[in-house]
């Protein structure tokens, strides 16, 4: 009687759901810290010797991309980091528009001409190697993602993790359920990502492949995205699934399941950048990793979503 | 050169044959799109108790459906980027055309037939270059596509009938391609607008939000020409603004309706019948808030699981949810009827 008085009289902080504080303190903080740090290393790189730099800062990019709420969302900044896919060819109209001019105000240009698939057509894409002011617009092009990338992690630590810790208590989060929906549905949100867009978009139909949309094929990160995606959301469901044994083994056997598929398909000719979409056997590996990511999602689907009591409604994840 | 159905649908629309009606449909009052347990789509139509009155299959995910205004036929288009409408029989389930969405358009999920029922519009998106398109097409020769006008924006998503026989078109504002899916390509410079148009494309009157972000995206019109607009806010729930308009050609838009509260989100919008209501749905805080149509002011407001879908009574509304219930609202809310098929995201009033 007298614990359930004191409990009562308890600060709501202490009940923030530890799955919530567990995945932003080991999960969310953690990948936009090294965001910001390797954008900040890229940044700080004058001249043309950037490449290395930009796949350990895109490779960071990609671990936080699935958490496009809240603080990216603001003023476009995710979009601003990583404008693709890009079906009319934004990027490279923006750039040479940049390119153009003396001394461009990014703050102001086309979102299309900034971040991190920006700065990939610069380093890869020979219609861009002649050019002489290349090297200065990718020190910009750095610069202002590092502010960028600066600016998500102040908003999360300033503002956000408190919003998703009171969740129940503020407008964003309404009840304590829907912060551990956010983070579930931003599980989900990565893995239909790497599924419809990374693979589904260079397999196109069995008819017609497009290994030319697979995700920066020019620098040869394709597969490498899907796997750094896949092992950031391996994180997160392993944290979500915490408190449900049987549903964190069901998820990371398949995890695993997927990532053995995508290392084995790494040793194929044609595999970094997808163009073996082309070949019937290099399409049916590719295929083959698209299942069992699909299977991912289904499990989560079937056996996450209802241990989180967070199921997903018709009409409200409609978007229309 | 005329067909011998296009003939017959045309003498049939000019009444010069005893014409079939909707009593012959079962007498429905509203058309709902549905998925079924098995994971099927239908079309439904629901009596103004919401038994059904009738279902018929569809070949994908439905969104929303219009309906002809004297002869049984309903409209059902694809959820975007869908390319298919179908017009359906509601007598007898038999399909009456299809509706292909040109090459280079899909459909948004929305159409409306003029006040005679012999041209039907319908939002497209012109994706090669990212413009909105209204399609037009001929009831009177078995639908056949006839034209198209620009909806004057990008992203037309919901448009009606004026009763001045002009059309009014929700432009969302949002840029995407098929290609894409539903991947929003222009959030940084999207550009919203409510646009009055004659049948002839000429802009009448053109309108945008207060704030870009908020995508204008569902209509009701009144019979005086008022129109109800529900907004979706791009960006954090705790910035939205008011989501509910309401808005007379020629004068500025009143808006209300926390944003907040709605979860940055309205589904559905609907007057009552006596026109002093207006109700609006958000799926995702499971709400449905009825405003007054004079001021905004907030008259009920009630909790619900996926409710969505909302059509006018007279003294309130009827409401679907995407768990299966229908319910009613007057004083209060009360419960009609439970199905198994999950009701999709609007409820069709049928005019009569």
């Amino acid at each position: 009687m007298r614990l359930a008085f004191v409990i009562a009289l308890l600060p709501r902080l202490a009940f923030a759901d530890p799955r919530v504080d567990a995945a932003l303190e080991t999960h969310v903080l953690p990948a936009f810290e090294r965001l910001s740090q390797t954008s900040q290393a890229l940044a700080e790189i004058k001249g043309c010797e950037v490449t290395d730099a930009w796949h350990v800062a895109t490779e960071a990019w990609v671990a936080a991309s699935h958490l496009r709420f809240g603080p990216t969302e603001t003023d476009n900044r995710a979009f601003a980091l990583a404008f693709w896919p890009d079906p009319r060819g934004g990027t490279p109209k923006a750039l040479h528009a940049l390119l153009a001019k003396e001394a461009p105000d990014l703050s102001t240009a086309s979102i299309a001409g900034r971040g991190f698939y920006a700065l990939e057509f610069l380093l890869f894409d020979p219609n861009f190697a002649e050019n002489p002011a290349r090297c200065d617009l990718m020190n910009a092009l750095a610069q202002d993602a590092s502010v960028t990338s600066n600016t998500i992690l102040a908003d999360w630590q300033d503002r956000y993790v408190a919003l998703m810790q009171n969740a129940g208590q503020n407008s964003v989060y309404q009840s304590e359920n829907e912060a551990v929906q956010e983070l579930y549905k931003a599980l989900l949100t990565g893995l239909q990502f790497s599924s419809d867009t990374r693979l589904g978009r260079p397999l196109g139909s069995f008819d017609r492949p497009r290994p030319k949309r697979a995700e920066m094929r020019r620098s040869g990160r394709s597969l490498d995205n899907v796997v750094a995606s896949l092992t950031s959301l391996r994180d997160l469901a392993a944290i979500l699934s915490e408190g449900t044994p049987n549903v964190q083994k069901m998820l990371d056997v398949a995890f695993v399941r997927a990532l053995e598929q995508a290392a084995e398909l790494s040793n194929q000719p044609g595999a970094s950048d997808f163009a073996l979409v082309s070949t019937p056997s290099g399409r049916l590996k590719v295929e083959i990793l698209q299942q069992d990511i699909d299977y991912i999602r289904e499990v989560a689907v079937n056996h996450l979503g209802p241990a989180l009591g967070v199921g997903a409604g018709f009409n409200a994840l409609d978007g229309d | 050169m005329t067909s011998r159905r296009a003939f017959l649908t045309g003498l049939l629309a000019s009444g010069l044959v005893p014409s079939p009606s909707w009593a012959d449909a079962g007498d429905p009052s509203y058309l709902s799109a549905a998925k079924t347990p098995e994971g099927a789509y239908v079309l439904v139509g629901l009596d103004d108790v919401g038994a059904e009155c009738f279902r018929i299959p569809l070949p994908d995910r439905g969104h929303a459906a219009t309906a002809h205004p004297h002869l049984p036929h309903a409209v059902a288009f694809a959820r975007r980027p869908g390319r298919f409408a179908v017009v359906v029989d509601c007598r007898n389930g038999a399909t009456l055309a299809q509706l292909n969405s040109p090459d280079g358009r899909h459909f948004y999920g929305h159409g409306t037939f003029d006040a005679v029922g012999e041209l039907l519009f319908t939002t497209e998106n012109d994706y090669k270059n990212g413009v909105g398109r209204i399609g037009i097409w001929d009831a009177r020769q078995g639908y056949l596509r006839v034209g198209e006008i620009a909806s004057n924006g990008i992203g037309p998503h919901d448009l009606r009938s004026m009763p001045d026989g002009t059309l009014v078109v929700a432009n969302g504002g949002i840029d995407t391609h098929p290609e894409t899916g539903r991947q929003k390509l222009n959030l940084d410079t999207m550009r919203p607008n409510l646009s009055y148009l004659n049948s002839d494309g000429v802009v009448l009157d053109q309108i945008g939000p207060i704030q870009s972000h908020a995508s204008i995206r569902h209509l009701a019109v009144r019979e005086d020409g008022l129109v109800a607009v529900g907004m979706q806010w791009q960006g954090d729930n705790s910035n939205s603004p008011a989501l509910v308009g309401l808005h007379q050609r020629g004068e500025t838009l009143l808006t209300f309706g926390n944003g907040t509260d709605l979860n940055g989100y309205v589904g559905s919008i609907a007057f009552s019948t006596s026109g002093e209501l207006v109700a609006a749905t958000s799926p995702r805080n499971g709400q449905l808030t009825v405003f007054s149509a004079k001021d905004g002011a907030v008259l009920q407001s009630f909790a619900e699981p996926d409710i969505c879908g909302v059509a006018g009574l007279a003294d309130g509304f009827l409401a679907t949810t995407g768990k299966g219930k229908v319910l009613g609202t007057g004083m209060s809310p009360y419960s009609l009827t439970k199905s198994i098929v999950a009701w999709d995201n609007h409820l069709v009033s049928l005019v009569r």
